[in-house]
């Protein structure tokens, strides 16, 4: 772990002059700050490298602490008598406030705001995002933003670390560094540190296998690393059907890759259904962590998903299919567009839902119809959209098509 | 046939055809009945309302004949009908109940009398908790000039705030007699003969469920006449019927024929994953299947998945699939 001083930061300088002035002009009713920007750009570590220089005690809490109100009267009340007594300063620096939830932290946010509104002694707080919580605190705060650090400068910090460590790297593969980070300075020292520990195979950012080739080489790799980086390096995506896909999702939707390949292709039973159970288990994950917006599960996704289908799909020959059904049957994605607003239509003229319709309504109304010698003005009478009108009539001479048929 | 030739899919469909106009005309609901009439005399201070009950035993009607008498030629205007299954957030509710209340906003400083408007929504308990929780904001928040309808068949998938807001009305089944009377009184109507016979297989194949009978009732009858084996035949062309054969298929290891089935079912007729699991359920047990609690918590688990998953193709091909394997094994 390296301790950086303030004169080893780079990135964000007005950001950081704004919280070397707040910290020397603060006074009795000082507002707290409020450090807001994305991880890794030195919110944190620069909070830490003040406290050093300015000799100032901190006092930190972070999301892992459970902030209820009860826990930040215990910190912070102490400081208030101790501060006074022994003439020590005091700093509170609460990381990842953006954490804090009305819920479990019952009575923390409010306390929090209460105490900001006469604030008696120094607090520096840090966040990611901006949420509600953050919101609220904003309003009795000042804010200082931080920016990802820019390549250019980045790389600047790369090579002086790796000039203080005595360390070197090809240009290559600090360009990958530089790029992998975006201006995450904590994961270019990790990225870097790794690399110096042997782990030469720096991940290439460029994601470079797309969903077909991803596919073919999960289940023909020989190894469960082999299979783990393949998914790591394509080019995919994590979105959710319901809420509607572009083509460009729906092809690179993983999960939707996965089970269109597994279930076209010829494997027994047995084995189908285990890997469509974990398929089926992996959706959860996945619906979960996208109904919460909890994104930050998703980088645990391609070693789980690599876990659960990995040994149950050794040789079993699976290939690249876009589509779930053969081509013989594609007609119904056709027939399922065409018709989906003349249901919907049809549903609220019949006063119900379209599932039910769909069970309960539309073949009787078929039936009645297509024995009605004069369906077509009916249906024209009712449905007003014509290219509606248009398909269920299709669908008429259809059903009539088919009975003469039988 | 002597009937008057119909003009529109509502002269010619029985279920919009017959289906009552007036409160008093609603089949077999006289208390729930009574007691709407009662708080109708003081529409201003009518509460907020919530029919509970089983499937086609006059909970939608109901509402839509309160609306008319309550506002009167209008109605229509004024009445606003959501599906809550169609769309299970709370996104088009909030935007078409906050559409709706600002057109009345416009409308009341024209000092018209109206006093209210009326949103019936239909199958409330398909909703998520969460969007039932913002839509008890929505019942607040409208409710100077908006009175709710909320219909469910399940009152213990409403939340209880919302319950709390309401007064409740719980639909009863209907009873056999009531129901083959009310389909015989039909087919005299139609000048149709019928097979008494035929009458008691609609009732006991759907259940209690008047639409669903005059669905059936009238599918029958274009097939010629209401025939026990017309009436089979028309229950094989019903939603119900179509995921049963799904199931069986799926059993007897046909598992490829059972999802294409299945994907046809969900993405042409537009039946929900919700509801195919539903009647999965009921098709399962009258499979008479050795182990049948088995099959129950297979289901539970499936559509506890499909809740939670975003891929609802996945979570029922992959419950097809457990199906299969079970029937190849037995």
């Amino acid at each position: 772990m390296i301790h950086p001083k303030i004169s080893d930061f780079v990135g964000n300088e007005s950001s950081r002059k704004k919280i070397v002035e707040w910290l020397k002009k603060w006074s009795d009713g000082t507002k707290p700050l409020l450090l807001v920007g994305p991880p890794g750009v030195g919110k944190t570590s620069y909070v830490h490298a003040l406290s050093r220089e300015f000799d100032i005690d901190l006092i930190e809490l972070n999301a892992s602490d459970t902030r209820n109100k009860n826990l930040l009267a215990q910190v912070v009340y102490p400081i208030f008598s101790n501060s006074s007594l022994t003439g020590r300063k005091f700093l509170l620096f609460l990381d990842e406030i953006d954490g804090i939830s009305n819920r479990e932290d019952s009575g923390g946010l409010d306390f929090l705001i209460d105490l900001f509104k006469e604030p008696s002694i120094r607090v520096i707080m840090a966040a990611n995002k901006s949420n509600e919580a953050i919101k609220k605190i904003s309003k009795v705060s000042k804010i200082v933003t931080f920016s990802p650090i820019p390549p250019r400068l980045s790389m600047l910090y790369l090579d002086r670390i790796l000039k203080l460590q005595n360390a070197s790297m090809n240009e290559e593969n600090k360009i990958a560094v530089v790029r992998n980070c975006f201006g995450d300075i904590r994961s270019l020292l990790n990225a870097t540190q790794a690399m110096k520990a042997g782990y030469t195979t720096i991940k290439n950012p460029i994601l470079d296998i797309d969903v077909e080739n991803m596919i073919g080489k999960f289940f023909s790799a020989k190894t469960f690393d082999e299979a783990l980086d393949i998914v790591q390096r394509a080019d995919i995506s994590y979105s959710d059907p319901r809420f509607g896909q572009s083509s460009e999702d729906r092809r690179k939707d993983v999960l939707g890759a996965f089970f269109s390949s597994i279930v076209m292709s010829k494997i027994d039973i047995a084995t189908l259904a285990v890997l469509l159970d974990r398929l089926s288990e992996l959706d959860v994950i996945l619906g979960r962590s996208l109904a919460m917006r909890n994104w930050k599960i998703l980088k645990y996704f391609s070693l789980i998903l690599t876990k659960s289908l990995f040994y149950e799909s050794r040789n079993k020959f699976i290939r690249y299919n876009r589509y779930s059904i053969g081509f013989e049957n594609m007609g119904i994605f056709s027939r399922a567009q065409g018709l989906r607003k003349t249901l919907r239509t049809l549903a609220e003229y019949f006063h119900t839902s379209r599932s039910k319709f769909g069970s309960f309504y539309f073949e009787p109304l078929k039936q009645v119809l297509s024995r009605s010698g004069h369906y077509e003005d009916l249906i024209r009478s009712t449905i007003t959209s014509e290219k509606e009108a248009d398909v269920m009539i299709r669908e008429i001479a259809r059903t009539n098509d088919k009975e003469d048929k039988q | 046939m002597p009937q008057v030739e119909a003009k529109n899919l509502s002269d010619l469909m029985w279920v919009e055809k017959y289906r009552p106009i007036k409160l008093d005309d609603v089949v077999n609901q006289k208390e729930i009945v009574e007691s709407l009439k009662n708080l109708m005399k003081e529409p201003a201070e009518m509460p907020h309302l919530l029919f509970t009950g089983p499937a086609g035993v006059g909970k939608t009607t109901t509402a839509l004949c309160m609306s008319r008498q309550l506002l009167g030629e209008d109605w229509k205007r004024d009445t606003l009908e959501l599906n809550a299954s169609d769309e299970r957030g709370i996104k088009m509710v909030r935007e078409r109940v906050k559409e709706f209340a600002s057109v009345f906003k416009i409308r009341t400083s024209e000092k018209e009398e109206r006093k209210f408007r009326i949103i019936i929504l239909d199958e409330a308990d398909e909703m998520t908790s969460e969007a039932q929780t913002a839509l008890r904001r929505i019942i607040e928040d409208s409710s100077e000039t908006t009175r709710f309808v909320i219909i469910c068949n399940y009152l213990s998938q409403i939340i209880e705030p919302i319950r709390s807001r309401c007064a409740i009305f719980r639909f009863k089944r209907i009873e056999k007699e009531i129901i083959e009377n009310h389909l015989k009184s039909l087919c005299k109507k139609e000048g149709l003969k019928y097979d008494d016979k035929a009458i008691s297989q609609i009732f006991e194949s759907t259940n209690g469920d008047l639409r669903h009978s005059i669905n059936i009732l009238q599918t029958a009858s274009v097939m010629g006449s209401v025939s026990v084996s017309n009436v089979q035949a028309s229950l094989g062309l019903t939603g119900k019927s179509k995921v049963s054969e799904i199931i069986k298929m799926a059993m007897s290891g046909k598992f490829n024929d059972a999802r294409v089935k299945l994907l046809e079912l969900t993405a042409v007729y537009g039946m929900s994953e919700f509801d195919f699991l539903k009647y999965a359920y009921e098709a399962v047990y009258s499979l008479k299947l050795s182990h049948p609690e088995d099959f129950a918590s297979l289901i539970a688990e499936y559509d506890y998945r499909l809740t939670h998953g975003s891929h609802p193709e996945i979570q029922l091909t992959a419950f097809l699939a457990q199906l299969s394997r079970i029937g190849t094994k037995q």
